[in-house]
């Protein structure tokens, strides 16, 4: 059996090698015109005001949380799927799918403790629906 | 660089190879082919020629056959940008910075004659004369509008162009940003206001008899004036408030239709239009006038909320000055402005400078320091998918909610009311109203002037055509109606779906119509004054026909619409009580059209005020209680059900109509000149709501002013009203709902 990790290196130079090509093709062949609008932000044809630095709101970070929790359990899922069969035939039923139910469980719980406390919706800010001050 | 090949393409490749790379000929030539056959466009719309633009990549024009197809939102993702329509001072700038921001090499397509000269707009005072002036054009469609077939054919030339490598030279000409104080003008102007002479003015009218609104307004009433459409009182410059909240509250009239202003050889003078949403036929005017070397008047904004955009309006083209007015800035033309245009002594000649600057986010000083997080000042337009146009919206957020929403407009400002009045009321008017409203509602716009100046000029109609005319505006409203739910499917479901295809698809359909009856497939210029251009096409039968075939196919497709949009959950969760605009509001926002029937407000000037043929025909208006987007989309599908009608019956009676009774015009003076100082306001339902028209006549053929009331500005108002508090996606399904035609806001 040759060491996996070969695989993996190939992997990883391919996903090195294609946007750097991409890059460097493009870069090649396409003619260059330096213009001061270029570099700008686009924002519909206007100039941007202000930059990216500002505190976003606290409940963007709620829907990330939530976001990677359930992009991991995906990344983890997709493998179990593959080797179930296998796995099965090998360890038995109880041994490949009870750890998978647990851990789905555990990430329910978490969605439904944060869906209860309202995670997934928005909460209005006081300042929105009365603004203090207009634009006049 | 190789022989017959551009500058534009140029890379570094070709530099490395020396001046003549000839191992990369074969190359060149694939890389070509591959620009030309696959090229993604900048959706980019304008003005009037934007809408055949959509039809070209819609259905049955189908640009993508010719690997051209799928419009791209954002200029990173496109190489060609299709530049249609009419460009305009406050605009330039922001076309050019999207231009810019295309990657290389890039192609411009310049479609109509507003692109390559200014086309019908090139006299106006805001307009740039061509495409050329700010970005360089590889081809140029010419047309007013180009049709379909035409843009197609230059984009395939564009391809052949391209595939030999040639393209008009790039010239880069950097827009400075430039910073501007603060207008010395504006400091005359205050200066002045101290100054005004009162005892003048009061001397220059005469007291008339009083009948009861005179009663009412007693002291306030310094003369009375007599205009075709109603009597008007003539008020103190300081009184109108008091004047307004009399006539408003004790007398009914609750709907301020429009505000114009104008200036006199002696004096300036502001007009309020004031009618009833009960009863539209009961109109007043109120005429403010004030002296020249310092017009000031008081605002009416505490009395009608839609006087603060009309009296900015006024400020900014004729130069009136509204003391009390919450923001008297300037709405149509940029900051920088120099003079008012539609005021006596504007030399239009005088160069003007427009500045590209950011734009101050006006809720972040304020809160800064207690809240948490900080809002967030983002542009929407002016070219965004989303703004039906090239409106901008100036919207603060905070997290996912609008706090703070402000609609700046102007940035299709092309001088209607300056173009028509130096245009003769005889023929040369008609063809501008066409491109006011130019959703293919041109028919409607035309009757807005006809019905003006007939009754100005006393001009009959011969019942014939206005049958033809009820009719074709019928078709027009279908036409409109059916655009507005396309686009605002692609709002709501955020992609060109199958629903805005099939909207095109019936459009389509309206548009053959229309071009067998006018020639024309947006631009219809059919009325004239006194009747229409010519009678139904030949054979009649065959033109029935095609009607009573789009007819009866068209409950089906109704039904087919309902199934796709009304009935469909997604949808009805982002409309069903999202964007609420209460009667009341409305109201004062002097909303109309489908947007204040949407509010439960009964009120169409078909029934109401009756014109053409419609008071003899049966239909129904269509009001909706729910207040909200929902409600204002099911008003419009079922218009169309009620013009289907009308247009049923108009068949029917034009089919039966005894041959030596087809007059089409009555006999009108080849040159018209109304009597000195007639004035007159008359309105009709355009496919947005009251579209209005005041004209003055000083005795010659050319009106002396001439105001477009717009139903879009007047309903675009109402934006804040509907969306600050809520979520941003109910902001877009808001404007969507409100329906704009940015020719119509701006004019
Ligand atoms: S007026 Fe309208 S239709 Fe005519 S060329 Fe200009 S943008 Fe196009």
């Amino acid at each position: 059996m040759s060491n996996p990790w070969i695989a993996i290196g190939a992997l990883t130079l391919v996903s090195i090698i294609i946007p750097v090509s991409m890059t460097v093709v493009s870069a090649l062949l396409r003619p260059s015109v330096p213009e001061q609008g270029k570099t700008a932000v686009y924002e519909s044809g206007e100039v941007p005001t202000g930059d990216t630095r500002i505190r976003f709101n606290i409940q963007y970070y709620m829907v990330a949380l939530l976001f990677v929790v359930f992009d991991i359990e995906t990344v983890l899922i997709f493998p179990w799927t593959v080797i179930y069969r296998d796995g099965v035939q090998q360890f038995g039923m109880a041994q490949v799918l009870v750890p998978m139910l647990v851990f789905i469980g555990v990430l329910v719980v978490g969605l439904a403790w944060a869906w209860r406390n309202g995670a997934v919706q928005w909460v209005a800010s006081d300042r929105a629906n009365e603004p203090g001050q207009t634009a006049d | 660089m190789g022989e017959g090949v551009d500058a534009r393409f140029n890379s570094k490749l070709r530099e490395a190879f020396g001046s003549s790379p000839f191992i990369l000929t074969k190359f060149d030539q694939f890389m070509n082919w591959v620009r030309g056959s696959s090229m993604f466009m900048l959706q980019f719309g304008i003005a009037c020629c934007s809408i055949e633009m959509m039809h070209t990549y819609a259905v049955k024009h189908d640009l993508d056959r010719f690997g051209a197809g799928v419009p791209r939102a954002s200029p990173r993702q496109a190489d060609v940008i299709i530049v249609p329509g009419t460009i305009v001072s406050k605009f330039a700038p922001r076309m050019k910075r999207v231009y810019d921001q295309m990657p290389e090499p890039k192609f411009v397509v310049g479609m109509g004659s507003c692109t390559i000269s200014g086309g019908p707009f090139q006299e106006g005072y805001n307009v740039i004369k061509g495409a050329e002036e700010v970005i360089p054009v590889d081809i140029h469609v010419p047309g007013c509008p180009p049709r379909p077939e035409a843009l197609v054919y230059g984009i395939a030339k564009l391809q052949e162009r391209i595939a030999n490598g040639e393209t008009s030279p790039v010239t880069v000409k950097p827009y400075e940003l430039e910073q501007f104080s603060e207008l010395d003008d504006d400091e005359l102007v205050q200066h002045l206001a101290d100054r005004i002479d009162e005892e003048e003015l009061v001397m220059r009218y005469d007291w008339a008899e009083s009948p009861v609104l005179e009663a009412l307004l007693g002291d306030h009433v310094i003369g009375r004036e007599r205009h075709r459409n109603a009597e008007a009182f003539v008020v103190r410059p300081d009184e109108v408030q008091d004047a307004l909240f009399l006539l408003r509250d004790e007398a009914g009239f609750d709907h301020c239709s429009c505000v114009t202003a104008q200036e006199y050889e002696d004096r300036y003078e502001s007009i309020y239009h004031l009618r009833k949403y009960d009863d539209p036929t009961q109109e007043v005017g109120v005429v403010v006038p004030t002296a020249t070397d310092a017009p000031v008047s008081e605002s009416a904004e505490p009395v009608y909320r839609t006087a603060d955009w009309h009296e900015r309006e006024a400020y900014d083209l004729v130069g009136i000055d509204y003391d009390d007015h919450p923001q008297l800035e300037r709405i149509l033309l940029p900051e920088t402005w120099q003079g008012h245009p539609l005021s006596l002594d504007y030399d239009q000649e005088q160069p003007q400078v427009v500045t590209f600057s950011e734009h101050a986010n006006p809720l972040n000083e304020d809160q800064r320091a207690e809240a948490d997080s900080d809002t967030m000042f983002v542009n929407i337009g002016p070219h965004h998918p989303a703004t039906h146009g090239v409106l901008h919206l100036k919207t603060t957020l905070d997290g996912e909610q609008v706090a703070d929403v402000e609609s700046d407009i102007g940035y299709l400002h092309r001088c209607e009311e300056q173009i028509c009045q130096n245009s003769t009321y005889r023929h040369q008017i008609m063809p501008y109203p066409d491109r006011w409203d130019y959703i293919s509602a041109g028919i409607l716009n035309e009757w807005a002037y006809a019905r003006a100046a007939e009754d100005m000029a006393d001009i009959d109609v011969p019942e014939y055509a206005q049958v033809i005319r009820t009719m074709s505006a019928e078709l027009c409203r279908i036409a409109s109606h059916m655009l507005a739910l396309g686009t605002f499917a692609l709002d709501v479901y955020g992609d060109f779906t199958a629903i805005f295809m099939y909207a095109t698809r019936d459009r389509e359909v309206v548009q053959n119509i229309l071009e067998d009856l006018t020639g024309q497939r947006l631009m219809f210029n059919y009325l004239r004054l006194g009747g229409v251009a010519w009678d139904l096409p030949e054979p009649r039968e065959e033109f029935f026909e095609s009607i009573r075939d789009f007819l009866e196919d068209l409950p089906e497709k109704l039904e087919e619409y309902h199934d796709l949009v009304t009935s469909n959950e997604i949808f009805q969760m982002r409309c069903v009580d999202t964007g609420v605009l209460e009667p009341e509001i409305a109201k004062s926002y002097g909303a109309t059209g489908p947007v204040a029937r949407g509010s439960g407000i009964d009120y169409d000037l078909r029934r109401d005020d009756p014109y053409g043929y419609y008071d003899e025909l049966d239909w129904d208006v269509i009001t909706e209680e729910g207040c909200d987007n929902y409600a204002r989309v099911l008003v419009r599908l079922q218009e169309v059900e009620e013009s289907a009608k009308i247009i049923e019956q108009c068949v029917d009676l034009l089919a039966e109509w005894p041959e030596e009774d087809r007059t089409i015009q009555s006999n009108v003076p080849r040159t018209l000149k109304p009597d000195p100082d007639t004035e007159i306001y008359r309105s009709v339902e355009g496919a947005k709501g009251e579209l209005g028209i005041y004209m003055r006549s000083d005795g010659t053929e050319k009106p002396a002013r001439f105001k477009i009331r717009s139903p879009c500005f007047s309903n675009l108002q109402t934006l804040p009203e509907m969306s600050q508090g809520e979520y941003i996606p109910d902001l877009i399904a808001s404007l969507g709902s409100l329906d704009i035609v940015l020719g119509e806001v701006d004019r």
